[in-house]
């Protein structure tokens, strides 16, 4: 339940988040640590790539919601790519995708970042 | 109870010197009345009462010395003063007190006595002291044959001149109580138990003592030209005999404590290492911050080994730490301990010595020469470990490595349990925060059924081990239109608890006014943008039932699916809407919907919180909407209330021993409309 897993990898100028696992109260400190690190660094053109993630609470949502307010006043965004099915389903009720860009691929959000 | 004790030993002491005085004054008196020596009876009674100031004396005094008597060098100069004084008295010439025959000098001639008599007996109580302390057994018998013998050579010495014919009377018992005393003098057990540099001091003392006791000795020998011997031969004897004494006992003394130096360190160390790991034991059992308790640690391990610096490194969860330096900068001790750490040379199991520490590029710039590190291990688990270092090389020896390992295991079990009350202090504080949350959620909650025309409903909510943030409640707008609320609050615990209680808040003035459920939402999300946190929002789905013709009109904010049951058919409504507190109005406003369905006779609206979809079991499988929606289809003509308790039951079937995670929440209603139109008929 409690595995989880965060990495950080880079193309270009865009961050890209490797979120694993499980992602909720107790794991999401871990999530906003890799966030605080991009911020540090300067980094605010992040795609989180979902593909290995199971599970996704309230608390872990909140992570994202806090984040892409930051980086979108720093002219970057956070950008979702690879979602399963049933994790986009949270963010679709929740009404996520009204708000933040969803893509099927991490490519997609890469390339919509170096359009910009 | 305690008063009456206090006065009783005050008027003890003050009953002790009353009878000092009496007894020296009826030795003065007696002596007033027979001056000279006459027959056999007189002196005899005349020298025991003497005799028996001196020791009325030395019961008063007694007290004094026994307090003082932790200090042994303290009393020791208090009698050496007396001793020296004792002599000076002595050596003043008889002949010229005894000249001037008058009153005044006969007067003088007494003081004297009472100044010798008074200083004696203290320095009989030093003995007296010395001789019983620290002695294992308690030699009573030894002193009191030595006492006796004293009294009795004194007494007999006392009462027949120099030039009594069985003279050899006296001398054996002088000589008897002789040997006694050389073997009393062997008690001297108490030099082993004070401090070197005391052991020096008593070095230089007893020479002293010998030189000024031996004289004082020598003089009470010179019978004709001593005036005690003159006015009280038997005092004058046994003073002699405890001159005597002292003299013996401290020729002892001196080569006691002369052997003893050498070894005195190491008694020194031993003290400081018992007295320390009792200290330290005191500390384990009481409740203390942990910084105190570790800096405690270095401190006393750094004194008792003699070294430069010490300093403890903890290691929870695999991270070290250095948690207390003495004698070292942070910065230098951890740049120690990394490079032992890296260079794979501390031993977790074991007491780690290096001491060629020169080789290693790391020690070069520091002063070290040698380190120890022992590791903190309690129940096999390593927590820590505790380093020492010296300049000197191999400067570490069999004793410091056993006083350190002793430290380590204490320490261990000192800072394990510091960290366990730690833990369970933070646990106390979470469950009360907790119960706190629980009471809040409890009244927030609608208490009972509310009371809707034309609508059976039911409530049911299973609170999780930490709450969850659900609340649901329900308002009357007016006699036809009646509100239903359903929300969940992100995150758990005592911050959702405060959340609901403000979301609560919103709806219940939101729903004194004539809004929709699309307009309330809207305002809720306005004034919750606001005030919640970046990381928090809130999902709802409000909706507001027409009572007279079973409209239901109703807004999703993020929140789960409504389902309608009609007959076997069920639908899921998912109108557009973002959470509360997530988006600015503006988007808010733009993407929220609005649905309105015509419910029909026997309909069921089923609202429910993403506890009941999410549940898991143990394969970390969830119960899904599919399990949900199948239960709600095919339960045919269930009330609210059993169709409530069915799914709660399938619920805890599946996820069965899995722990709950969130709140679960489920709000079902009936529209009744046709049945109570019969009923009415």
């Amino acid at each position: 339940m409690t595995e989880f897993n965060v990495q950080t990898r880079s193309d270009g100028s865009v961050s890209i988040l490797d979120v694993k696992g499980y992602l909720d109260a107790h794991t999401a400190p871990e999530l906003e640590d890799a966030f605080n690190k991009l911020i540090d660094d300067g980094k605010y053109k992040v795609v989180v790539n979902l593909k290995d993630l199971n599970y996704i609470s309230s608390a872990g949502l909140g992570v994202f919601m806090a984040y892409i307010e930051t980086m979108r006043e720093n002219g970057g965004d956070i950008k979702f790519s690879n979602l399963k099915k049933e994790v986009y389903n949270i963010f679709d009720l929740l009404g996520f995708p009204m708000l933040y860009e969803f893509y099927n691929d991490e490519n997609e959000a890469i390339k919509k970042f170096n359009e910009q | 109870m305690d008063f009456f004790l206090r006065k009783f030993f005050e008027s003890d002491s003050k009953r002790r010197l009353q009878t000092a005085i009496v007894f020296s004054v009826l030795f003065l008196i007696a002596k007033i009345f027979f001056p000279e020596p006459g027959n056999i009876l007189v002196s005899l009674i005349t020298e025991i009462l003497v005799l028996t100031a001196f020791f009325s004396w030395a019961l008063f005094l007694y007290e004094f010395v026994h307090n003082q008597a932790s200090s042994p060098v303290g009393i020791l100069v208090n009698s050496m003063i007396l001793g020296a004084l004792v002599y000076f008295l002595l050596t003043v010439s008889p002949e010229y007190l005894s000249t001037n025959d008058n009153v005044i000098t006969s007067l003088l001639v007494y003081l004297f006595v009472f100044i010798i008599l008074v200083s004696t007996a203290y320095i009989f109580d030093v003995l007296r002291e010395l001789f019983f302390a620290h002695q294992k057994s308690v030699p009573t018998l030894y002193f009191n044959t030595m006492m006796i013998l004293f009294i009795l050579a004194s007494v007999v010495a006392g009462i027949w001149d120099s030039d009594w014919e069985y003279d050899f009377i006296t001398d054996s018992l002088t000589g008897i109580a002789i040997v006694v005393a050389v073997i009393n003098s062997i008690r001297v057990a108490w030099i082993a138990f004070i401090a070197k540099k005391q052991k020096r001091i008593l070095l230089l003392l007893s020479i002293i003592f010998m030189v000024v006791f031996g004289s004082t000795f020598g003089f009470t020998q010179t019978q004709d030209a001593n005036f005690v011997a003159l006015l009280s031969p038997a005092l004058n004897k046994f003073i002699g005999l405890i001159f005597l004494y002292a003299t013996v006992y401290f020729i002892v003394v001196f080569f006691t404590a002369l052997f003893h130096l050498p070894t005195a360190e190491a008694i020194d160390r031993k003290t400081q290492e018992l007295t320390s790991l009792m200290d330290l034991n005191k500390l384990i059992t009481r409740v203390l911050d942990f910084d105190e308790l570790v800096n405690t640690i270095t401190e006393m391990t750094k004194d008792v080994c003699n070294c430069q610096s010490a300093w403890l490194v903890t290691n929870f969860n695999d991270t070290l730490e250095i948690n207390s330096v003495n004698n070292i900068n942070k910065e230098d001790a951890e740049k120690i301990s990394v490079n032992l750490f890296n260079s794979d040379l501390v031993n977790p199991k074991e007491l780690t010595e290096l001491n060629t520490l020169e080789k290693y590029d790391f020690f070069r710039s520091s002063k070290f020469q040698s380190v120890i590190i022992a590791p903190l291990n309690i129940h096999g688990k390593n927590i820590g470990y505790l380093f020492t270092a010296k300049q000197m090389s191999m400067g570490f020896d069999e004793e410091d490595k056993k006083a350190i390992s002793a430290f380590a295991d204490f320490a261990a079990v000192a800072i394990e349990n510091s960290k366990l009350i730690e833990q369970s202090i933070e646990k106390e504080r979470m469950e009360k925060e907790l119960d706190l949350a629980r009471e809040i959620q409890q009244k927030i909650l609608p208490k009972g059924k509310p009371d809707i025309p034309n609508v059976d409903v039911s409530a049911s909510f299973i609170p999780a081990f930490e709450v969850g943030g659900d609340y649901y409640d329900f308002f009357r707008f007016d006699d036809e239109h009646y509100g239903f609320v359903i929300a969940d609050v992100s995150g758990k615990g005592i911050q959702s608890a405060f959340i609901m209680s403000e979301v609560k808040g919103i709806f219940e003035s939101l729903s004194k006014i004539d809004f929709s459920p699309a307009e309330i939402l809207i305002r809720a999300n306005e004034i919750l943008k606001k005030s919640l946190d970046r990381k928090s929002f809130v999902t709802a789905t409000f909706g507001i039932l027409n009572t007279k013709n079973g409209k239901f009109k109703f807004s999703r904010a993020g929140h789960a699916p409504v389902l309608h049951k009609r007959n076997d058919t069920l639908q899921s409504y998912v109108p557009r809407g973002i959470g509360l507190g997530i988006s600015p109005s503006k988007e808010f406003a733009r993407t929220l919907e609005e649905m309105e369905v015509q419910l029909g006779n026997g309909d069921l609206i089923i609202l429910f919180t993403d506890g009941v979809n999410e549940a898991m079991n143990s394969a970390n499988e969830e119960f899904g909407y599919d399990r949900l929606e199948a239960i709600v289809k095919n339960s045919g003509e269930l009330s609210p209330d059993a169709l409530s308790r069915k799914i709660i039951k399938e619920l805890s079937v599946f996820s069965k021993e899995n722990p709950q995670h969130d709140d679960i929440t489920l709000v079902i209603f009936k529209w009744n409309f046709i049945n109570k139109l019969n009923g009415d008929n």
